[in-house]
């Protein structure tokens, strides 16, 4: 079976490039990563300067065991699922968090991508956080399957069952906009 | 020993109602994962979820100033505050472009 999809890029080598390439090429990524989690703009903007930060403050940890993106994503995903945690423990209002999400990037949308972007938004309310990043990790950063276990630290065949399920319940709500 | 292959609607009906009894199975067969992903596949997914997880496109600059703005870890942070001035300007402008 071929597990990496089909637009990964194969050859980024293990070794981490210059804060400016890891701004430049990794923010958009932390962010979509840590906005799947947290489903909140603020706190997922707070999640990617959080990141950035441990990357940089434990730059020595790094072996190039696994390619720098998915060392950083896993970073992203453990400073996100924290702040999601202490979120719960502080109780806020869900309408308020339905507010910040709703008035997240893309004021300049069309009123038929806004309406594209809310129901998929409700799809994705649909899972759960792990499947939620398994999917963004797969479907838009196209990792492998083998980085994904490795960046959420769980077995190659959850990612799958996860991945699976979680295009399942989207292509109901994407059916729509086909 | 050959074994007993289950059908395209054997294995989505373990992924709608038995997800653990599929990925015991994946776990064994691997290759049957192949299967499933065909049957799955969403060609559109990935761009529409680009697209719903946009990050803002001032997100770059608010990210400056936070980073400036955590005093409580200055020394950590000051040499990325200073490395980033160059980054974050050419990330704004990609961002820019990223969009549209």
């Amino acid at each position: 079976m071929t597990e990496t999809h089909p637009e990964a890029d194969v050859t980024a080598p293990n070794v981490a490039p210059s804060l400016e390439q890891a701004v430049l090429e990794l923010s958009p990524s932390i962010y979509r990563v840590a906005l799947s989690i947290l489903r909140d703009q603020a706190l997922a903007e707070d999640a990617v300067q959080e990141t950035l930060i441990r990357v940089w403050t434990n730059l020595e940890r790094f072996r190039g065991e696994a390619p720098f993106r998915v060392w950083v994503l896993r970073i992203a995903h453990n400073v996100s699922v924290s702040m999601g945690r202490k979120r719960r423990d502080q109780a806020v209002d869900p309408h308020d968090l339905s507010e910040v999400k709703a008035s997240g990037a893309g004021a300049d949308r069309t009123a038929e991508g806004r309406a594209m972007v809310g129901e998929l938004w409700e799809a994705l309310d649909q899972l759960d956080p792990l499947s939620r990043a398994i999917v963004v990790l797969r479907e838009v950063e196209l990792f492998a399957y083998e980085d994904i276990a490795a960046a959420l630290d769980i077995p190659l065949a959850t990612v799958k069952t996860r991945l699976f399920r979680a295009r399942r319940s989207l292509a109901t709500k994407l059916e729509t906009w086909r | 020993m050959s074994r007993r292959v289950p059908s395209d609607r054997q294995l989505l009906a373990w992924l709608d109602r038995n997800p653990a009894r599929l990925e015991r199975h994946l776990e064994m067969y691997p290759e049957d994962g192949t299967r499933v992903e065909a049957l799955t596949e969403a060609p559109s997914l990935g761009a529409q979820l680009r697209e719903t997880l946009r990050p803002p496109s001032d997100l770059l600059d608010r990210l400056t100033m936070g980073v400036r703005s955590d005093e409580s870890r200055r020394d950590a942070t000051e040499l990325i505050v200073e490395l980033f001035g160059t980054a974050w300007r050419t990330a704004a402008v990609l961002f820019t472009d990223e969009e549209s």
